[in-house]
């Protein structure tokens, strides 16, 4: 009986067709557009995740008037006599401005390559090479830097030039990898003292320290330590990092709340014209139904079987457009909402990441309340007198 | 065969006062009898096809059909008993647009034990027997009222129901249709059939066999 009842209700959908291809358009734009957003979401905090693999356990800046500033390299000693620190190295960061392209590049130099911290660069740079030695000429650039070289000198390095006019000829030798991008997409990253020279920072002066510690209990102390030693320090760990960039997201995600209250109001006023009741060419069907035997279990079941065909396969090609929206085309116009500009657009791809929390949100959304929506009213009218409907 | 047994049935208004529209009704139609009800609108002619078909409930008494009490049947016998019992026509037809004449015929047994061929073969039958064969694919939205009266008829006698309820069923047909629908009711008495009509048309104690007739007066 059922599969007879089954195809009353694929044929039920095709008599209304233009209904329920209006209908059916709404749920998928519907699902479309949350799916688009929370793939974007959850790969970015995927990425973000990668990038804050990549930063140093924990950085130290110096403050002054609330402002950072030069930091004496020579704390460094003292802070490699708290225990738990295994290694604390200066690190220099600045802009430079990269004429050849109009661009400005972030530098960041370094000394980090042949101690503890290689291990996290290598989850962030590809193509490392354990052979390859930070050597004085050479630079690890973000995906963004390279391709502005190639595209501006059609070389593989850049001629640096300071304020006091030297030049530094520092090659490519790695670069970032795409899902590190959002952060390091416009980053040289070189060996401190180079950058020294190209940032004219002075001698025994560092941006700032970083400190790696291989136990993540030890945080905590240490940090109390540093407190107690340099007070004038702003401690920055790596979790406060992950914390900033989800925060960083997440603001920006506020541009999406409106996108998805616009969407939501849209499915919700056609919700709401389905939960205020049936129009009289349903109720007649309903009635006239009951009236030549049906059973409301009958009707609930055909109507039910209608609104899932509906809005599964609405669901599934809502979820299929996001799919290849996102992950193919690589979400244009919707992923620049998601993301700051540093000082070139971070273009790298997106990586799927399955999470059935998304699906199973999306699916509530849009399936559960819509059936909700069609099937309180039809239970209502298909279990009262069925002579109502067809006098 | 079907027994009123002190029947009352009300009905609440919108201002919250109760109209009733029965009052300690009673009749009794034997098997194979051909009932007329006859009375102006309002006087409770659709209310007693109603009840007899299980889709009201009275609010006092009880009715007996092949032996069943009907009164208080739940909304699931109900139904099982109109597809067992009834054959409905309704005074608009009430066929369902958008489905062709075979589909329409075909809907009071998609609940049955039927299979899809079987369904199809009872309807292509009915519609031979009846000589509408041509219109079998015909959408019923396209259907003149003649047959559109005579598709409503097919679909109250698909399900082989022993009664027939049939609401103002000449309601909105010309006098040629009444005339043919009224031969339609002959041929399904003749069958064995027992048949209760409700109307106020005039041409049912003209040209009907009848074995019964009962004139209802207006309540107030």
């Amino acid at each position: 009986m059922e599969n007879k009842l089954f195809l009353y209700a694929l044929h039920s959908l095709k008599r209304r067709f233009y209904k329920n291809f209006s209908i059916s358009l709404v749920l998928v734009f519907l699902v479309f557009i949350l799916f688009s957003v929370l793939f974007i979401k959850t790969s970015l905090e995927h990425e973000l995740s990668i990038s804050a693999d990549g930063m140093p356990d924990i950085t130290l800046q110096k403050l002054q008037g609330g402002k950072s500033v030069l930091v004496d390299t020579s704390r460094i000693d003292k802070l490699l006599n708290i225990q738990g620190i295994s290694q604390a190295v200066p690190r220099n960061w600045g802009y430079y401005f990269f004429e050849p392209s109009d661009a400005n590049f972030i530098i960041v130099g370094f000394d980090a390559f042949d101690g503890n911290f290689q291990s996290s660069l290598k989850k962030v740079i590809e193509n490392l090479d354990d052979k390859i030695k930070f050597n004085k000429d050479g630079m690890i650039v973000g995906v963004g830097v390279k391709k502005l070289i190639e595209q501006s000198t059609g070389l593989n390095y850049i001629n640096f030039i300071n304020n006091k006019l030297d030049i530094y000829k520092v090659p490519i030798i790695a670069t970032f990898t795409t899902q590190s991008s959002i952060f390091s997409n416009d980053v040289i990253l070189m060996p401190y003292n180079l950058s020294k020279q190209i940032l004219e920072i002075p001698d025994n002066k560092a941006t700032d320290i970083v400190l790696k510690i291989p136990n993540p209990d030890e945080i905590p102390t240490v940090i109390k330590k540093i407190n107690e030693m340099y007070p004038d320090f702003r401690i920055i760990t790596q979790e406060s990092l992950r914390i900033g960039y989800k925060n960083i997201f997440d603001y920006e995600s506020g541009i999406f709340i409106t996108l998805f209250i616009v969407v939501l109001f849209a499915f919700f006023v056609l919700v709401y014209d389905k939960a205020s009741g049936l129009n009289e060419s349903e109720k007649s069907e309903i009635s006239i139904l009951k009236a030549i035997g049906w059973k409301s279990s009958d009707i609930i079941y055909i109507k039910t079987m209608e609104n899932l065909i509906l809005s599964i396969s609405s669901f599934l090609i809502g979820f299929a457009f996001a799919y290849f929206y996102v992950y193919i085309f690589n979400a244009p116009i919707l992923k620049r909402l998601f993301l700051g500009y540093s000082n070139i657009y971070p273009n790298f791809n997106l990586v799927f990441n399955l999470d059935i929390s998304i699906i199973t949100i999306v699916f509530f959304l849009s399936v559960c309340i819509y059936l909700g929506a069609v099937l309180i009213p039809t239970y209502k009218c298909a279990v009262v007198d069925a002579e109502e409907g067809i006098r | 065969m079907i027994e009123f047994k002190h029947i009352d049935k009300r009905f609440q208004l919108k201002n919250g006062s109760f109209l009733k529209v029965l009052n300690d009704f009673n009749l009794h139609v034997e098997k194979n009898d051909l009932l007329l009800i006859k009375g102006v609108s309002g006087c409770g002619k659709s209310t007693i096809l109603n009840i007899c078909a299980a889709l009201q409930k009275p609010n006092f008494g009880e009715i007996i059909v092949n032996g069943e009490s009907i009164s208080k049947l739940s909304d699931s016998f109900a139904s099982e008993f109109r597809l067992k019992n009834i054959g409905f026509i309704f005074q608009k037809h009430n066929l369902l647009t958008g489905q062709s004449v075979l589909q329409n015929l075909a809907i009071p047994l998609l609940v049955s034990n039927y299979t899809l061929a079987q369904i199809e073969k009872k309807a292509t039958d009915l519609l031979d027997k009846f000589e509408l064969l041509n219109l079998k694919d015909e959408p019923v939205e396209n259907l003149s009222g003649g047959e559109s009266a005579r598709v409503a008829i097919l679909r109250a006698l698909i399900n082989d129901a022993n009664i027939i309820l049939a609401d103002e069923p000449t309601a909105n047909l010309d006098l040629g249709l009444s005339e043919l629908f009224i031969s339609y009711m002959h041929l399904l008495k003749d069958e064995g059939k027992t048949i209760i009509i409700s109307t106020h048309d005039d041409i049912f104690e003209k040209r009907c066999n009848y074995t019964n007739i009962l004139n209802l007066k207006k309540k107030t």
